[in-house]
């Protein structure tokens, strides 16, 4: 293979409370991945406050950015391209992300991608794992279990079936125009704003036979009908003075805990349909302490919560393998800060091999809110010739 | 005017951005003047449009973002959401670029653009040894107003060399930080930025800190306040602001207050300064970063050596380029001088929670 050119993105998250930055090579070697959590901000909430959250990430998005850049050895002009979360956030996070990232493209003449947190989620597992794409058929359920999300998807890569060699072939014809991209004349076109003239060229690459990235599947098939699962994770926490964020918390304490103690209703794992509900699940644990208070003393609390959690994971789990055997398919991408539970894991993967299922979790640092998956999705949008103009909006809520 | 610091000095380029209104205005100064500006009116526009509006300003004045000397901002106190993208792509471009980049609130802009408007009258009245005070008051919601007080004064200049004396002595203590207007001991005698009359300099100074009153509280307040600066006995004062646009009667109100007639105080209200001007805004910066320069260069001594000979604009931002420990928020690698130039939103009030309110 001649000389390809590697690509260089730098991603930026701001969706909810963490601002990241992260440089990522080609997709699949992360550079860097700086996280500023801002837990001690919110701490005495019990939950995110978005007022808070986006002033902190006004005061130390320039920090971050230019921290990621540092640990990774690269300065601006080698980026390729900026990739930034613009949807679904808290407004008043994601616009300091975005205005980051357009202030940052504009001044070097770099292409901007604007990126839906969700499917980089589901994607922070190609990060770890850039075989997965080929390796296995390409269908897979995905899960993202967070504090705002509680989903279920299919994500179809079909489109992506053809073999090893092709793929590289198209990454060359990629690396042409990229460094075409390269000359500085070229560039002017960018400044035109206008849909980007210099990047005509790569949208070429969507009629391609062996790479159609941008033809992804990705739908939506249950959702949470109510609270979240970190947010109840959180609000239980919070209801027996455990502190937060509440998933790690009640993680470490169930651990000494016994699941099967106490009886805890598993709320719709019953209906044939895959959405979830846990704000029903977060009121029959607190009216239980009510009518039997000696479970809060200290004593009983590691049994409550790993009850607590146990019904939340059985769950997801359950619903889950169900949405596989239903749609045939062996496959389950997991991700978001819930998938760090220790539990969670550990059912998937018991349940998961029972039925002959693969599941993939991302390490623990990339279930969480990162930049780096940003980045990785960033590097699929690129090569594909989903690139952005400098007009993009922020929004709430968003289908992937 | 000023003096350039070294022969054949290149002239200072400034893009400032006033998102703090309901206005989106970026314009550029090229040292005094006022190149261009572009704005639009838009509620929620702001993001989508920012990059587009100052491409086209760059290509108004031919210019491009690396000749971008330094970057300014208003940080308010003024709308959250238009503030925060303002100062996130100020910071960025500062970032980008390596260059400067300044914040100032919207009372230092309104002072000035106060002090500019009217300057010819003040300056006759200043001759004639009237009090000049310029008070900008700002309208922040839930029946509360802000307001600081500025004070125009002449400074003859008796010689040649007297401006520089005069300029090092105001320059000497500045810290090249942005000033915490909460503490008032740092404020006093804060030189916004000044203007030569007749062979004079005519200059405002901020005297006061922020204070944040109660509408209906305001004319006593005040009262109290300006007793507090000075004894203000006989003074004109210009007022301006947002707060006499929304609170049509607060004008005719602080005119007819018993105390300030008795002291023969008297009130203009200038109707012309209801929104904040880009061209303030980009010279209470060019002042500000003069300042700078003038400290950095009292401190390093005028030293002039091989490492520091950058052109002079530059200086300030050779402590910004040294690379050293930054422990205080846990990332040991970014500069040094980064968390001094923290550049945030003005916030009237600490934040409170709605479980706190009451």
């Amino acid at each position: 293979m001649e000389n390809l050119k590697d690509i260089l993105i730098l991603g930026i998250e701001t969706s909810c409370d963490d601002t990241c930055a992260s440089i990522v090579l080609n997709g699949s070697k992360i550079l860097s991945s700086v996280v500023a959590s801002q837990h001690e901000i919110h701490e005495k909430y019990g939950g995110v406050v978005p007022e808070l959250a986006s002033r902190r990430h006004v005061e130390i998005i320039d920090i971050i950015i230019k921290e990621a850049l540092f640990q990774a050895n690269v300065n601006l002009n080698e980026i390729t391209a900026v990739a930034v979360t613009n949807r679904p956030g808290l407004v008043g996070s994601l616009l300091v992300g975005v205005g980051a990232a357009k202030a940052i493209a504009y001044a070097k003449n770099k292409p901007l991608i604007a990126v839906n947190h969700l499917k980089a989620h589901l994607f922070s597992n190609f990060l770890e794992n850039q075989d997965l794409l080929l390796k296995f058929d390409s269908k897979f359920i995905g899960l993202i279990v967070s504090g705002g999300h509680s989903s279920i998807y299919i994500v179809d890569l079909k489109a992506l079936e053809g073999s090893g060699s092709s793929t590289s072939l198209n990454r060359s014809s990629v690396s042409k125009i990229s460094k075409g991209l390269g000359n500085s004349t070229d560039l002017k076109g960018l400044k035109g704003l206008k849909g980007l003239k210099g990047f005509k060229d790569l949208k070429g690459l969507k009629g391609s036979k062996s790479l159609k990235i941008d033809k992804w599947h990705v739908e939506q098939i249950g959702h949470t009908i109510d609270d979240a699962a970190g947010e109840a994770f959180d609000k239980i926490a919070r209801f027996l003075g455990l502190g937060y964020p509440g998933g790690p918390i009640i993680d470490k304490i169930s651990k000494s805990g016994d699941p099967k103690s106490i009886e805890i209703p598993r709320p719709m794992i019953n209906s044939s349909d895959y959405n979830f509900s846990f704000s029903g699940l977060k009121t029959a644990v607190i009216y239980k302490t009510k009518k039997e208070p000696h479970l809060l003393l200290p004593e009983n609390i590691p049994n409550l919560v790993a009850s607590f959690q146990e019904a939340i994971v059985d769950v997801l789990v359950k619903k889950t393998i169900l949405a596989c055997k239903n749609y045939k398919c062996n496959n389950i991408l997991i991700s978001g800060g819930v998938a760090a539970n220790s539990r969670l894991r550990e059912v998937f993967l018991n349940q998961a091999s029972k039925e002959n299922i693969n599941v993939f979790i991302p390490s623990l640092k990339l279930c969480m809110d990162n930049a780096a998956m940003v980045a990785c999705l960033g590097y699929y949008e690129f090569i594909t010739g989903n690139v952005s103009d400098f007009n993009i909006d922020v929004y709430s809520r968003s289908d992937i | 005017m000023i003096k350039n610091n070294r022969e054949g000095l290149k002239k200072l380029y400034i893009l400032g951005i006033d998102s703090s209104t309901k206005k989106l205005i970026i314009g550029i100064n090229k040292e005094l003047n006022l190149l261009a500006k572009v704005e639009i009116i838009s509620d929620k526009g702001f993001m989508i449009n920012i990059i587009t509006l100052i491409d086209k300003l760059l290509k108004k004045t031919k210019l491009n973002l690396s000749l971008i000397d330094n970057f300014c901002v208003n940080i308010g106190p003024g709308d959250f959401t238009g503030t925060r993208i303002g100062i996130t792509v100020a910071k960025t471009f500062g970032l980008v670029e390596n260059k400067n980049v300044v914040g100032i609130s919207t009372l230092d802009v309104f002072g000035f653009q106060v002090f500019l408007n009217n300057f010819s009258e003040i300056s006759n009245k200043l001759l004639k040894g009237r009090e000049i005070l310029i008070i900008p008051v700002l309208d922040v919601k839930r029946e509360e107003l802000f307001f600081s007080v500025y004070r125009a004064k002449l400074e003859l200049l008796k010689s040649k060399d007297y401006f520089e004396e005069w300029w090092k002595k105001y320059c000497k203590d500045e810290d090249c930080k942005n000033k915490d207007y909460k503490n008032e001991e740092k404020i006093a005698g804060d030189i916004i930025g000044f203007k030569d009359f007749k062979g004079s300099l005519i200059y405002l100074e901020k005297v006061s800190q922020d204070f944040l009153v109660d509408n209906k509280n305001f004319q006593n307040m005040l009262s109290e306040k300006l007793n507090k600066i000075k004894n203000f006995v006989i003074a004109d004062i210009y007022l301006c602001g947002t707060a006499f646009n929304f609170y049509k009667n607060l004008y005719s109100a602080i005119k007819k207050y018993k105390t300030f007639s008795t002291n023969k105080l008297d009130f203009f209200l200038d109707k012309n300064s209801t929104v904040p001007d880009i061209k303030a805004l980009n010279l209470c910066a060019y002042f500000k970063i003069k300042k700078e320069i003038a400290a950095f260069k009292t401190n390093s001594n005028m030293s002039i050596s091989s490492a520091h000979s950058v052109s002079a604009h530059n200086a300030h931002n050779v402590s910004a380029c040294n690379a050293s420990a930054y422990n205080a928020s846990g990332y040991n690698n970014v500069f040094s001088d980064y968390k001094a130039r923290r550049i945030v939103p003005y916030y009237v009030r600490d934040f409170i929670h709605f479980e706190n309110k009451k």
